[in-house]
C-alpha cells in the first residue's frame, strides 16, 4: 500500500510541469483570443479623477489624465494597435512589454480608489509572465521589411477596429439586434467581432511573416497557465493565512457572505430582480457539513489548477472544473468572473486545440 | 536545479511576495472570502431618510466598494495609531466615513449626477439564527 502510494507520488513528480507542444497554429490562436479578450475588458473611460490610495505605477505616476475622455480615447487606439501587433506577432520582444505597461495603466488607476478589485490581474499577470518571457527568450522575427508592414498593418487595424467599437454604426446594430436578440444581444455580436479581430490578426501575422522556436510557442502557453494558476493559489494561501488555518473549519460561514454579495448587487443599482435571497441559503445553513465540503472542495481545486500547467488532459479537466465553480459562486453570489472564465477557456480549456490544432495534427501523421 | 524545482519554487517565492505585497497592481494577495466567520455585514448609501440610493448609478462605485474603501482606509489609520481597526475611535470611524462620502460625492459629479444634500451610510449586520436569517440595519454615519 505505502509503496504503491510512493510510486504514484513519485509518477505524479515526474510528470509535473510538462513541456507542451505547440503549433504554430495555436500560437496564433493563443495570441489572437488573448488579444482580443483584453480588448473587450477594456474599460470605456474612467471616472476617477483622483487616486486617493494610490498602487502600483500609480505610485511612481499621475494617472488620473485617463478620466479625461479624448485622452482615454487616445489610450484605448493605442492599446487597440499594440494588441494587434501582438496577435499578428509583430516584433513580440518589444511589443509585449509595451503592451504589458499600457494594459495595466487603466486597472492600476481603478485600483487607486482605496477599494481593490480583483477582476483584472488575473489578465495583467499572464500578460506580466509573457512580456518578461519575450525580453528573456528570444522570439525570431520575420524579415523587418515584412514586419515594418505588418506593424503598420497593425495600426491601420487598431485605429479602424477602435473606430467601429466606438461608432455610432456598431450602436445602430446593436439597438436593430435588441429586438431579436434582446439581452443576449452581445452573444451575438461579440463572437462576430472576435472573428473580424482573429481574421485580421491571422492576415497580418502572414504578411510579416513571423516565426517562432518550439521552445518559445511552448513556454508562451506554458508561462500564461503557471501564472493563471498562481494566481489561484496566492488565494489558497491567503484564505489559509487570513483564517490562521481555520478556513475549511468554517467555510459553512461563507453563505453569510453569499447574503452579503448578492444585498451588495441590490444595493448597487436597486435593480428589484436582485432583492432576492441567495439560492439553497437555508440548505447551506442548516447542513454546515456538506456545505464546508462544497465549499472545501472549490479552494482545493484553486489550489491544484497551478500544477495542471503543461499537461493538456489535466488542463482540460481543471479549466473545466474552475470554469464550473466560477459559474457556480456566480449563481450563489451574483458576482460574475468573465475574465477568469475567458483566460481559463484560451489557455487551460484551449478549444482551439482540442478543435482545430489537434485534428490538423493527427491528420498530418496520417 | 531541474524545471520542476525551479517552478515550485518560483510558486512558492511568488505567493510569498504577493502575501508580502498585499494590493500592489498587478500584484494581489486576493483576499476576498479569506475569513469565513459569521460576523458578516456590509455597508450601503442611503439619503437622510434612510432611503436606499442606487450608489453605482449615482456615483460609478458599487455597494461593496463602500466597504472596501472603509476597511481599507480603517487599516491604515489602525495601522497609524497602533490599534486594531475594530478599536479604532469613534472620531476616527466618524472621520474615515466622512472622507467616504466627500469621495462619493466627487464621483457623482464628475457622472454630473446630482445626491441628496444629507446623505447616510448605513451599515446591515447578517447573522443566522434559530434557523432563520437575521438581518439588522443601522445608520453609522449620517451628514
Amino acid at each position: 500500500m505505502l509503496s504503491r502510494a510512493r510510486s504514484i507520488l513519485l509518477a505524479a513528480w515526474q510528470n509535473l510541469f510538462p513541456r507542451p507542444r505547440v503549433s504554430e497554429r495555436e500560437f496564433f490562436f493563443t495570441r489572437a483570443l488573448f488579444a482580443f479578450a483584453m480588448l473587450y475588458f477594456l474599460p470605456w473611460g474612467s471616472t476617477d479623477t483622483t487616486q486617493p490610495a494610490p498602487v502600483g505605477l500609480a505610485r511612481i505616476m499621475d494617472l488620473t489624465w485617463l478620466a479625461n475622455p479624448v485622452a482615454f480615447g487616445y489610450y484605448k487606439t493605442a492599446a487597440a494597435c499594440l494588441l494587434f501587433l501582438y496577435a499578428a506577432g509583430v516584433a513580440l520582444r518589444w511589443t509585449l512589454p509595451v503592451l504589458c505597461f499600457v494594459q495595466l495603466l487603466p486597472y492600476t488607476l481603478l485600483n487607486s480608489q482605496g477599494s481593490p478589485h480583483h477582476g483584472f490581474q488575473v489578465l495583467s499577470l499572464p500578460l506580466l509572465a509573457l512580456a518578461v518571457l519575450a525580453v528573456i527568450q528570444q522570439s525570431s522575427s520575420g524579415p523587418w521589411r515584412s514586419q515594418l508592414l505588418a506593424g503598420l498593418g497593425c495600426v491601420l487595424a487598431g485605429v479602424a477596429f477602435h473606430s467601429w467599437l466606438c461608432s455610432e454604426m456598431r450602436n445602430s446594430v446593436v439597438q436593430a439586434l435588441l429586438p431579436v436578440f434582446g439581452s443576449v444581444t452581445g452573444w451575438v455580436i461579440d463572437p462576430a467581432e472576435a472573428a473580424v479581430f482573429v481574421g485580421l490578426a491571422f492576415g497580418l501575422s502572414k504578411l510579416g511573416r513571423s516565426g517562432s522556436s518550439e521552445r518559445y510557442r511552448s513556454s508562451h502557453l506554458f508561462a500564461a497557465q503557471w501564472m493563471i494558476g498562481a494566481t489561484y493559489f496566492i488565494s489558497v494561501c491567503s484564505k489559509m493565512k487570513m483564517s490562521d488555518w481555520g478556513w475549511f473549519a468554517r467555510s459553512h460561514y461563507i453563505v453569510l457572505d453569499t447574503v452579503k454579495s448578492t444585498r451588495q448587487s441590490f444595493y448597487s443599482g436597486l435593480d428589484p430582480a436582485l432583492n432576492i435571497d441567495p439560492p439553497g441559503l437555508h440548505f447551506f445553513m442548516q447542513h454546515p457539513d456538506l456545505t464546508r465540503v462544497f465549499f472545501s472542495a472549490g479552494v482545493l481545486l484553486e489550489m491544484m489548477i497551478v500544477f495542471s500547467a503543461g499537461s493538456r488532459r489535466l488542463a482540460l479537466l481543471f479549466g473545466i472544473a474552475t470554469f464550473v465553480m466560477h459559474r457556480s459562486i456566480q449563481e450563489l453570489m451574483t458576482l460574475n468572473f468573465h475574465t477568469n472564465e475567458a483566460m481559463l477557456a484560451i489557455f487551460f480549456m484551449n478549444l482551439p486545440y482540442w478543435l482545430w490544432c489537434r485534428q490538423s495534427k493527427v491528420a498530418m501523421r496520417s | 536545479m531541474d524545471r520542476r524545482h525551479f517552478l515550485l519554487l518560483g510558486l512558492v517565492a511568488f505567493s510569498a511576495l504577493s502575501l508580502a505585497l498585499k494590493e500592489s497592481y498587478p500584484f494581489s494577495h486576493f483576499p476576498m472570502y479569506g475569513n469565513p466567520s459569521d460576523d458578516v455585514c456590509y455597508h450601503w448609501l442611503a439619503d437622510d431618510q434612510g432611503k436606499p440610493l442606487p450608489v453605482a448609478t449615482l456615483t460609478g462605485k458599487t455597494a461593496p466598494k463602500l466597504g472596501k474603501i472603509i476597511k481599507s482606509q480603517g487599516d491604515k489609520r489602525a495601522e497609524e495609531l497602533k490599534l486594531s481597526r475594530k478599536k479604532l475611535p469613534k472620531v476616527e470611524q466618524d472621520a474615515i466615513y466622512a472622507e467616504l462620502l466627500r469621495y462619493l460625492r466627487l464621483q457623482a459629479s464628475t457622472l454630473n449626477q446630482t445626491l441628496p444634500a444629507k446623505l447616510t451610510l448605513m451599515r446591515t449586520d447578517v447573522q443566522y439564527e434559530d434557523g432563520k436569517l437575521q438581518e439588522k440595519a443601522t445608520a453609522v454615519y449620517a451628514e
